[in-house]
């Protein structure tokens, strides 16, 4: 009889646990080892530059909402993040400031004083720089394929758990650099960021990091 | 695909503003006689079409948000209207037909009765603005060229241009004020790729100081 209910568990949980793992990654082994590489491969970046593009899926849509842009990061914490089409949008992020130019006016907001920004300046540079897999505001699970090392971070933060059920950032092997992002919600639309023309530690003055 | 051929081709604008000042009561209207050329128009969002997206602003009182309006329309003539901001975070997922609605995601700061009300009034009178311009009464504008038809039963004013005999704008009043008005511009193919919606707020406690909070 025990037997019995051991073989229906088992046959239960099995595809459970098959399918928590995504499809063509296995689970990294030495989780610490590879977490390690990233930190120190980060640490040697000081400065990005990089063109991206953006796609957001909704499921009642039949097609993706795609943006593009480009980014310029500079350690530890200033971001230019900028969106050309479909149309102008820029955000700049340098310390506690924020500032957004819509196209036609610009805002500045102070991230000390606004929770909400506060969790995307802090997202943001964290998924940039791969601090994130430190933070323990996540829960994190490593997995790897011939090209990547794939970083799943389950929010633990009722702000974060509001807009996201979980991070997936894919690291490429070469350099340890994050080459995409996919942000999933609860109701399995997603974000997804691919990251191209990628330029690691060039000279970017700091004025490109703020709007006087 | 790119999204801006997804949008055939240009991109729409949408922008609701929300204020807190009064407007005028409603004026006299002097009726008209005005043939119509067209049959009567449809609904600008078709509830057969894909999908309608636009770069959107929302002011509410003293918050801005700006980002992305998408209006679904869906196969039980409903409409899904979702609004994201650029980096692709959902504030609100609202779907609405003309009797009921249901919240699918809402932002916590945004869940309030209110705020919901508030959307959920001003996308149905966005949305489901069919109007019978052969058979409703017609009344002039001051100007000569808008002519204004006031359905019996409800409360809002539809202005046609009497040129193209397009809807360009709604007026929604209450017995004493002006409360909300949609405006319908830079038309393409007969479909307005502006719209402006300011919508007049009569209740002086109307709450959203933790909208960005």
């Amino acid at each position: 009889m025990k037997i019995t209910i051991l073989i229906l568990v088992f046959t239960i949980l099995t595809p459970l646990f098959i399918f928590s793992q995504p499809k063509g990654f296995l689970k990294v082994k030495n989780k610490q080892s590879v977490a390690q590489k990233i930190s120190s491969a980060s640490n040697k970046i000081k400065t990005i530059q990089s063109s991206f593009k953006q796609y957001k899926h909704l499921d009642i849509l039949s097609n993706d909402i795609i943006s593009e842009g480009k980014f310029s990061f500079k350690t530890s914490n200033l971001l230019r993040w900028q969106y050309i089409k479909p149309y102008d949008y820029l955000i700049l992020m340098n310390g506690s400031n924020m500032w957004i130019n819509d196209g036609k006016k610009t805002k500045k907001y102070d991230t000390g004083s606004n929770k909400m920004f506060k969790e995307i300046n802090d997202l943001m540079l964290g998924l940039l720089q791969g601090d994130i897999l430190k933070s323990k505001n996540f829960n994190l699970q490593l997995f790897e394929n011939k090209k990547y090392i794939l970083a799943e971070l389950i929010p633990k933060s009722p702000e974060m758990k509001e807009f996201l059920s979980s991070i997936n950032i894919y690291f490429d092997k070469l350099d340890y650099s994050v080459s995409k992002v996919k942000m999933s919600e609860h109701s399995g639309d997603y974000t997804k960021i691919e990251f191209f023309n990628k330029k690691n530690n060039i000279s970017i003055s700091d004025s490109k990091f703020s709007i006087k | 695909m790119n999204f801006l051929l997804f949008l055939k081709p240009r991109l729409y604008v949408f922008v609701i503003v929300i204020g807190l000042t009064s407007s005028c009561i409603t004026s006299k209207l002097k009726t008209t006689e005005f043939k119509l050329n067209n049959d009567i128009s449809d609904n600008y969002f078709d509830i057969n079409n894909k999908a309608y997206i636009f770069k959107s602003n929302i002011r509410l009182y003293k918050n801005e948000f700006s980002g992305i309006f998408v209006v679904k329309p869906c196969s039980n003539n409903s409409y899904r209207t979702v609004f994201l901001n650029e980096l692709g975070m959902k504030f609100f997922d609202i779907e609405i037909s003309q009797d009921n609605y249901y919240i699918h995601k809402i932002f916590e700061s945004l869940d309030r009765k209110s705020i919901i009300k508030l959307f959920v009034n001003d996308f149905r009178v966005l949305l489901y603005n069919n109007v019978d311009k052969r058979n409703s009464k017609k009344y002039k504008n001051k100007k000569g060229n808008l002519f204004i038809i006031k359905p019996n039963k409800n409360k809002e004013l539809y202005y046609i241009d009497k040129e193209d005999e397009l809807l360009v704008r709604i007026e929604q009043y209450s017995p004493f004020r002006k409360i909300r008005t949609i405006k319908f511009q830079e038309f393409n193919n007969k479909f307005p790729e502006k719209i402006s919606m300011y919508i007049v707020i009569i209740l002086r406690n109307f709450y959203v100081k933790k909208l960005h909070s």
